[in-house]
């Protein structure tokens, strides 16, 4: 009698309309390599008319049940919005049944399989990525990147993997409640959105696996340690080890900047660059983040958020805080001279993870 | 100080950096207007994003530097005051690679230039057969080329290879037909608009065509026939294919002068940028090259055209032959390698003359393109371009020379007409060195060639392919692993002594001579017989098939009345040098014995296309007659032929 049980990997990005050119990226690269798994598409923002076709699923934040989504929500800037949500999507999918969960953020690629984590999951319950996996040698990228980690976290939470046990959905619990608690951009008090928190998992959990795969989110706070070569065969191989995923982080920006930095000599690192700026194409115009304004476009200022944070009462009193009226969260701003009267500042895309 | 003192005080320091002949070079507009190269640079060009010399970046310093672009300071002024010795990059990491990378597109668009003749007729079948009726009536043999363009126009070494081809089938009687599209373009033809074709007849164009009138013209041709298809950019396919069964040839040439028939990105560069030994499709090389979305394509219509045409593959070196077939999978008949031109030695000839100075001269051959290593180059001219122990120099046509300075360059352009020019360019400045560079693997290089036969030596590395195994096989030069490796043989003093040792030794004194490329294909078309590979004996008019018996052909006349010994044919005058011979020579027959009876040299039974002016020595024209009126038997010596001996 054949004993085998079907295991199912299922995949999530988590993103808002302005990342949607990068999670179909993703997608497709994932559909390349893994056609058997399942992907969701965790949308942070109002559902598009098009795009989304080459998700298996598609759940926006407010569809997971979260209480009072949208006074919780509105404490949260873009990449904290995004992030904060992962950690209920994560127990969603568990609570579905999905043998195994992995998360990649929406600015990733994925080149070949990740057969290795897939089976790895075996023994562990928790893989989490180092940014770093080899020491710096120079100032500048001990500057750069290790100091960095310091204040960012140890683990680039644009990738995670997760089993489908007792010490998984430990994990997803106490990961969901904590980044619904505070997951916040706050480094000065040593938060940094779901990223931070997964320092103390190795300590806090059992099987916890730390992935130091060179050929595993290579970004450019590694790329002072890794160096990509095409074999013969046309393999991309990192430090020796085939390219699984490359993070295209910060890309048109400060990316840019370090990556050609890091990139010294290595003109295959450019290529991938390239080849992903190829792939997005040219910037389209933007719809104003969901989240991003009152419902009649005026801006949410950081402060405007961080002061609701800070004021239960506020919490309390306006449970729309977006909402515009007689009685509302605007309302009680705008006379008290709190109000931001540009639009959205963040309907531009900001970078999710560091 | 004050801010002029200030501004004065920055231009002269600034004035070490700025090379003017570069810079007016790259801005022919600062040139025109007679402007000062520093004082411009220093006050408006840096913000214009123009750079001031090879190696400094302006836009990438300011790009990479945000602290120094919102400072408002010249760029070039804080590299050489602080930000080298702060680590910074004058240009981008990679150099011109990241340039080159930044400028590929999602899809690398055709470009498509029409390139036939303004008002030129179309032809259609019976006018092509006209044009042709009078060469092909008198024709021995059939040969049919396509290349990307027409090599009457344009100058190239794939061009001069058909020139030279085309000559030499000519020189042995046979019609040499040459096909090439009416658009220029980098890839196969876009699919439904296959283009018309340029015709050109033993060197003369005679008008442009649709494929269909041209297949339809290939009647009435002569027994022996050749298809060779050269390059493939611009073509359909399926026309060529269509093209190659109308000829009906004995023998179906394609040459591997590049890897085209593995990827359009004929050089085998991923992004222009690195070797990529043509990995598999699906491969992730593929996945970020920008010649990966469309090699599916076209690799399949390179598949089918082979699975129609039997084609004998032929490369011009055996490394291109084994890149060749190992990237392309294709099927063929045969595959050998065959070289365009030879050394041969000089003799008789004064030796090289004496250095024009103690200076070693190093020469860059050729456009200053990426794919031919140019950015090494630039390097190097970096590295010791102010030293007085070294010359460099380019050799290009006009329009492709890169004034800057220390840099010498030289205006040299190979011409069908003039096929030496390089060689004479090179020897004229007593060049010590010729860099070839090429990152990819260059199935011939004439550059090389060119540079051996001038006396110079070759320095290359051991990706370029063909120039590195030249350079082995002739201990003629040095082959490197790689870029540092080329760049310390300088530094380090060694090129120097390499230099000096060489010219203690009398150098051999060379010339280049031209094979013909198909046209002295070994067994093309038939069996071979001699080493003439085209000897062909027809009686009355009929091809007689002779036996061999000891090196004799043995031939059962059979009531034939007339026999025709034809070959192809050359006169040493144009092939030798040395040689002032300008009878035009076919095959030269030992003996000729009839029923036993060995013909005397005067006899009756010699008709035209005999010169009888040299006893010891019977040599046929080319196309020889003898009666045989009466003879049962006849049994020839066929001693040599002028072909093999002249290219031997």
């Amino acid at each position: 009698m054949d004993h085998r049980v079907t295991t199912a990997t299922v995949c999530f990005t988590s993103f808002s309309l302005a990342y949607l050119p990068r999670a179909r990226i993703l997608v497709r690269s994932i559909r390349r390599v893994h056609p058997e798994w399942r992907l969701y598409a965790l949308l942070v923002d109002a559902m598009p008319v098009a795009g989304l076709e080459d998700f298996d699923v598609v759940v926006t934040a407010e569809e997971l049940g979260i209480p009072r989504f949208r006074s919780w929500f509105f404490k949260h800037d873009l990449v904290e919005g995004c992030t904060a949500v992962k950690g209920a999507m994560l127990q969603h999918l568990l609570a579905q049944g999905a043998d195994r969960v992995v998360y990649l953020d929406p600015d990733i690629a994925v080149f070949a399989g990740l057969d290795e984590i897939e089976a790895a999951l075996d023994c562990a319950s928790v893989i989490l990525t180092p940014h770093q996996t080899e020491p710096n040698v120079t100032a500048q990228a001990i500057g750069d990147n290790e100091m960095t980690a310091f204040k960012y976290g140890v683990y680039n939470l644009g990738f995670l993997a997760v089993r489908n046990d007792a010490s998984g959905c430990t994990f997803a619990e106490w990961w969901a409640n904590i980044l619904h608690s505070a997951c916040y951009d706050d480094v000065e008090n040593g938060l940094f959105t779901d990223q931070k928190y997964c320092d103390i998992v190795p300590a806090l959990f059992d099987r916890v696996r730390i992935w130091r795969d060179p050929g595993c989110n290579v970004a450019s706070w590694n790329l002072s340690r890794r160096r990509l070569e095409f074999d013969a065969a046309g393999v991309c191989l990192v430090n020796g080890s085939p390219l699984k995923f490359y993070h295209f982080t910060k890309i048109g920006g400060v990316g840019d900047v370090m990556t050609r930095r890091y990139a010294v000599g290595n003109t295959e690192v450019l290529e991938l660059w390239n080849w992903y700026k190829r792939q997005l194409g040219a910037p389209t115009e933007l719809m104003p983040w969901l989240y991003g304004a009152f419902a009649d476009g005026t801006a949410i200022s950081r402060k405007v958020r961080l002061l609701y944070r800070k004021r239960p009462d506020l919490v309390a009193a306006f449970e729309d805080p977006y909402a515009v009226g007689e009685g509302t969260l605007h309302d009680w701003l705008g006379t008290r001279g709190h109000l931001d009267a540009r639009l959205s500042s963040e309907m531009s895309p900001a970078p999710v993870g560091r | 100080m004050s801010g002029d003192e200030r501004s004065d005080a920055d231009l002269h320091e600034l004035a070490a950096h700025v090379d003017a002949v570069f810079y007016y070079a790259h801005n022919p507009d600062i040139s025109a207007a007679k402007l000062d190269a520093v004082l411009h640079y220093g006050r408006t060009g840096w913000r214009e994003g123009r750079n001031p010399n090879p190696w400094f970046d302006t836009s990438h310093y300011l790009l990479g530097n945000p602290d120094i672009r919102e400072s408002g300071m010249n760029p070039l002024l804080h590299y050489i005051r602080r930000g080298k010795a702060e680590g910074r990059l004058a240009a981008q990491p990679g150099g011109i690679a990241t340039a080159l990378l930044e400028k590929l597109e999602t899809v690398p668009r055709p470009v498509w230039i029409d390139t036939a003749p303004k008002d030129t007729a179309v032809l259609g079948a019976p006018e092509i057969m006209a044009a042709l009726r009078d060469t092909l009536a008198a024709a021995r043999g059939f040969a049919m080329s396509v290349s990307h363009d027409n090599y009457l126009s344009v100058s190239g070494g794939t061009q001069a290879v058909i020139a030279d081809e085309q000559r030499k089938y000519n020189g042995g009687g046979w019609t040499y037909l040459h096909l090439s599209p009416t658009r220029a373009g980098q890839t196969l033809a876009e699919i439904g608009r296959a283009p018309d074709m340029q015709l050109v007849c033993d060197g003369k164009f005679i008008g442009i065509a649709p494929v269909a009138a041209v297949v339809a013209a290939m009647e009435w041709l002569p027994l022996a026939r050749v298809f060779i298809v050269h390059t493939l950019h611009g073509h359909e396919p399926d026309d060529v294919a269509a093209l190659a069964e109308a000829v009906d040839a004995t023998s179906n040439v394609f040459w591997a002068h590049d890897y085209f028939a593995a990827c359009e990105g004929y050089r085998l560069l991923r992004n222009g940028l690195a070797f990529c030994h043509a990995p598999p499709p699906e491969s992730m090389a593929c996945l970020v090259c920008v010649h990966g979305n469309t090699r599916p394509a076209h690799l399949a219509r390179m598949r089918s055209l082979f699975a129609r045409i039997p084609f004998e593959v032929v490369a011009p070196s055996p490394v291109a032959l084994a890149i060749w077939t190992e990237a392309t999978n294709l099927p063929s008949r045969k595959a050998q390698a065959h070289a365009h031109c030879k050394l041969i030695p000089l003799t008789g000839r004064p030796a090289l003359p004496s250095p024009v100075d103690a200076a070693i001269h190093v020469a860059y051959v050729g456009s200053a393109d990426s794919h031919k290593g140019w950015p090494l180059f630039q390097d190097l001219v970096r590295m010791l371009g102010g030293q007085p122990e070294y010359r460099f120099h380019q050799f290009a046509d006009q329009g492709c020379l890169r004034p800057q300075a220390n840099l010498t360059v030289v205006a040299a352009t190979v011409r069908p007409d003039a096929p030496l020019a390089m060689v004479s360019a090179l020897r004229d400045a007593r060049i010590d060195f010729v860099m070839m560079l090429s990152p990819w693997p260059e199935t011939f290089s004439l550059v090389t060639m060119e540079a051996l036969a001038a006396g110079a030596d070759v320095l290359t590395l051991s990706a370029s392919g063909n120039p590195a195994a030249i350079v082995a096989k002739t201990s003629r030069g040095v082959v490197f692993n790689g870029a540092a490796a080329l760049l310390a043989f300088f530094a380090s003093g060694k090129a120097l002594e390499y230099a000096q040792a060489r010219r203690r030794t009398a150098a051999q004194v060379e010339t280049l001579l031209w094979t013909g490329t198909s046209a002295t294909l070994k067994a093309l078309a038939g069996p071979v017989m001699t080493q003439e590979p085209d000897l062909r004996f027809l009686l009355d008019n009929f091809m007689a098939r002779p036996r061999r018996h000891e090196g004799d052909h043995v031939l059962d006349i059979d009531g034939a009345h007339e026999l025709r010994i034809l070959s192809r044919h050359a006169a040493p005058a144009d092939v030798r040098p040395e040689q002032s011979d300008r009878r035009q020579l076919g095959v030269a027959i030992g003996r000729i014995v009839l029923d036993g009876r060995t013909l005397a040299c005067g006899d009756a039974r010699f008709g035209t296309g005999w010169h009888e002016d040299d006893p010891a020595t019977l040599w046929t024209d080319g196309d020889a007659r003898l009666s045989v009126e009466g003879i049962r038997e006849l049994v020839l010596d066929v001693s040599h032929s002028a072909i093999t001996w002249t290219i031997a």
